[in-house]
């Protein structure tokens, strides 16, 4: 069976890459004993596929994968056995059968929510906030974007579908972001921030943390909120 | 402690980040503890995380209820630089406590080439690096490992020095201090405790004269006894190891076959220093491997030893072991196979789990100089295994060499290349349906260093003029055999790192040197940084050459003698004797050589 089921990463493991990660679910699966299936082939590897690579840096509340079973298994019994050999700062939640008809996870994700929070170096107003973001949102956001072929610029507004500043706390700006997330790519939310910093005239540091992620789907996975 | 907000900034300014992360499952937190052990090692975590010894360490120590014990490496040099510039003191990662925080700070030390990393962590923790500098209130600092054997030239940063296996060692250290602090006793009178564990150097308690290293304070023994584990089937393990996040050097489970190897390689400090060999018995090896892959995850299981082959058990163990472990997926290797007992057998068990690459051994050219170095394998020998190898589908193998060795000549190192030519032609006249399509054969001539505690520690390195020379040669030799890839070492690192091998005391003056001049990491070859090294040895007015070229006669004190690693010098000296007339000895499964001077025949099976 294909037993889809939300990966959360917490603060103490968000400098963990996407490639650890992947290797630490192998083998808490293998600690938990769960029937894997294999891929065939010179070098059989599980058959685990996820919605998106996280970056490393960012914690998650709403990391979508499947994973290849050889066993049909109840979904209550894959989260305990799975949860009980995650190091600490990951666990499983939403277990569930693969929906029929879905040929990979990627190909349907659409979009994702971000709440971010920026420890900057000098005080901001909430009103000054929210107004270098709507300067920022009213035309395009061109930034450097690191690529293969070296840094080129790139307009990142049509990535975001929605930004908002949610509260300023003493140095600490928080915001509410949501960006378009697909196979080919989606927003990097640091990349936002960059431009926002500019436009604030300010620096500081990042805690980006993915809160939800939405597909193009008719079964049980979560799909984008209507305003 | 480090707060999370402050580590957090400093782990988004460096590179590889999980390097400083821990929390990985299996990790061993400890908030309350009568005592703290940093247990450190002066690499990168993904090295230090290979090493077996030390994983043993921290399993014997935080085994005890009352002793909580901690990973630190070495910072890369991003972390070094992000650490100074905020001010933070290096950290370790179970509670992110500074190295101060520790009662005792102690050193795994695998290679000379990590001594000024050791300077680093000591320094950003703010310890003073000399033993005499370190007041009451300073962490003890010791070291072990098997570059300790000659623990000279770091001897004057250590308050002890841990001689030989440390399973039992390591606790009788944390018993010593615990019952001191119970005792409200001062540094000195901890030192002295120390001092009368076996296996034990203060080297406070010593000096250095013409006669060599002798001891200057009423407690401290005449020469220190190496330790040995006696049972290696009862002795502890690895319990339940960490698994990390990151991809490391040795990304698997490794079961410690047998300590020691009975072939007697006159170059090889290893099977000098590890005497006797002591086995694990196949039940224990099966269920360790059993235990550790289903507490791990892990799904590679690695059969350790320095000549796995000769296991008196192997021809049953390796099949058992790849019956049970290939129905859970779970890939065997046998990392030290010797070519003398590679049997066909094992190639096609292997190859029914992966096909990694194959690393033979010749160690030399000629049979004359194989022969020399004791190294008892014969021309006949590599093309039987390479065959096989080849036959069974393998078109990557791997040829291992050292030049320099004592009494080596230019026929010496033409030898290497028609044993290459006779490899690539053995491969080639396989008919082409029974090998692989083309073949990859890698030479690999690293330089010979000269090692305390070995037949050949009264050898000097041959110059560096002339062993770049002998590559040059060899690589002219080698040019149009088929397949044939070849690589050679940085050799220059290989002269400072047969100075420290058999350095003395004056060279810690000059690791302080080097280490403020910016050396570190001086292994990696991007980081090492000969013109900084030399003006650090011209400054203590001397020179690495000569080091690395001395040559004492048979009977002078050498700066290690002070320490008894069990087999006894005039051994080594019969050993070397032997070398120079090209006689070889027999492995000692074969009948006795009497290394141990008639010593120790409770531990060692064969004597």
């Amino acid at each position: 069976m294909r037993m889809l089921a939300v990966y959360h990463k917490g603060e103490t493991v968000r400098f963990v890459s996407h490639l650890d990660v992947q290797r630490t679910l192998h083998r808490a699966f293998r600690r938990a004993k769960m029937p894997l299936a294999y891929s065939a082939g010179f070098n059989p590897h599980p058959e685990l596929s996820f919605a998106s690579a996280l970056p490393t840096g960012a914690s998650s509340d709403c990391e979508w994968f499947e994973v290849e079973l050889t066993e049909d298994m109840a979904p209550e019994q894959f989260l305990r056995a799975v949860n009980a050999a995650l190091p600490g700062g990951f666990f499983l939640s939403d277990a569930q059968p693969m929906p029929e008809g879905v040929k990979t996870l990627s190909a349907l994700t659409r979009a994702a929510e971000y709440r971010i929070t920026a420890l900057l170096d000098r005080p901001v107003t909430q009103q000054q906030a929210e107004e270098a973001l709507s300067a920022l949102l009213s035309g395009e956001i061109v930034v450097n974007k690191r690529t293969k072929s070296g840094v080129r610029p790139v307009d990142i507004r049509p990535q975001i579908m929605r930004a908002s500043v949610e509260g300023i706390e003493g140095h600490a700006l928080s915001l509410r972001v949501l960006g378009k997330l697909q196979a080919d790519g989606g927003l990097r939310a640091e990349l936002l921030m960059g431009a926002l910093f500019d436009r604030l005239d300010a620096s500081g540091s990042l805690r980006i943390h993915r809160s939800a992620m939405y597909f193009a789907s008719d079964g049980s996975l979560p799909r984008i909120p209507l305003d | 402690m480090l707060g999370q907000e402050r580590l957090d900034r400093l782990l988004a300014a460096v590179e590889k980040p999980a390097r400083y992360l821990g929390g990985e499952w299996n990790e061993i937190v400890k908030e309350e503890a009568r005592l703290r052990f940093a247990l450190c090692f002066p690499d990168v975590y993904e090295i230090g995380m290979s090493h077996l010894g030390s994983r043993i360490l921290y399993h014997c120590l935080n085994g005890r209820e009352e002793i909580a014990c901690e990973r630190v490496y070495a910072p890369w040099t991003d972390m070094e630089a992000v650490l100074r510039e905020a001010g933070a003191p290096l950290f370790s990662l179970e509670t992110k406590r500074a190295l101060k925080d520790f009662d005792i700070v102690g050193f795994s030390l695998l290679y000379e080439m990590c001594y000024t990393n050791i300077l680093t962590m000591l320094d950003l923790s703010g310890i003073p690096f000399f033993a005499s500098e370190r007041g009451e209130d300073m962490p003890l600092v010791v070291c072990g490992g098997p570059c300790a054997c000659n623990p000279e030239p770091i001897a004057p940063f250590m308050d002890a020095v841990m001689i030989g296996d440390g399973e039992e060692m390591i606790l009788e250290l944390a018993d010593a201090c615990l019952a001191s602090k119970a005792a409200g006793e001062d540094r000195q009178a901890l030192l002295l405790r120390l001092a009368g564990i076996e296996g034990m150097y203060v080297p406070s308690l010593y000096r250095v004269t013409e006669r060599g290293t002798v001891p200057a304070a009423a407690g401290a023994a005449e020469r220190v006894t190496r330790r040995i584990v006696k049972e290696l089937d009862g002795a502890p393990f690895l319990g339940r190891p960490i698994v990390p996040y990151m991809g490391i050097v040795h990304d698997r489970v490794s079961v410690e076959v047998m300590r020691g190897c009975t072939r007697g390689c006159r170059f090889c400090q290893a099977g000098y220093i590890y005497r006797p060999v002591r086995e694990r018995k196949k039940e224990t090896l099966l269920h360790q491997a059993q235990a550790l892959v289903d507490c791990t995850g892990y799904d590679e299981v690695s059969l350790l030893s320095l000549s796995t082959g000769d296991y008196s058990e192997v021809h049953a163990l390796v099949p058992e072991i790849i019956d049970s472990m290939e129905a859970q997926r779970v890939s065997v290797s046998l990392p030290s196979l010797r070519l003398d007992s590679f049997l066909k057998e094992d190639l096609e068990k292997m190859q029914s789990i992966r096909k990694a690459g194959l690393t033979f051994a010749p160690e030399a050219g000629t049979q004359r100089l194989r022969d020399v170095i004791n190294k008892n394998v014969t021309e006949a020998d590599l093309l039987r295994a390479t065959t096989d190898a080849f036959a069974c589908g393998w078109t990557g193998v791997k040829l291992y060499f050292m030049l320099g060795l004592p009494t080596e000549t230019d026929e010496d190192v033409l030898g290497i290349a028609e044993l290459a030519r006779k490899v690539s032609a053995a491969f080639y006249a396989l008919p082409r349906e029974q090998r692989g399509k083309a073949l990859r054969l890698t030479v690999s001539a690293s330089t010979f260093v000269p090692k305390p505690f070995t037949a050949f520690q009264w050898c000097p390195q041959v110059p560096l003029d002339e062993i770049r020379r002998r590559q040059a040669l060899l690589r002219e030799a080698l040019r149009g055999i088929r397949g044939v890839q070849f690589q050679c070492h940085l050799s220059d690192l290989s002269v400072l790192e047969a100075a420290f091998s058999r350095g003395d005391r004056r060279l810690a003056a000059v690791l302080v040197s080097a280490y403020r001049r910016g050396c570190r990491f001086d292994s990696w070859s991007e980081c090492y940084r000969p013109e900084a090294w030399r003006a650090a040895f011209s400054e203590q007015g001397l020179a690495m050459e000569d080091y690395a070229g001395w040559a004492p006669p048979l009977d002078a004190p050498l700066p290690w003698s002070h320490i008894d690693m069990l087999v006894t010098e005039q051994y080594l000296r019969r050993e070397y004797e032997k070398a120079m007339q090209a006689v070889t000895t027999r492995d000692c499964r074969q009948g006795c050589n009497g290394c141990f001077g008639g010593r120790y025949a409770d531990a060692c099976g064969i004597s």
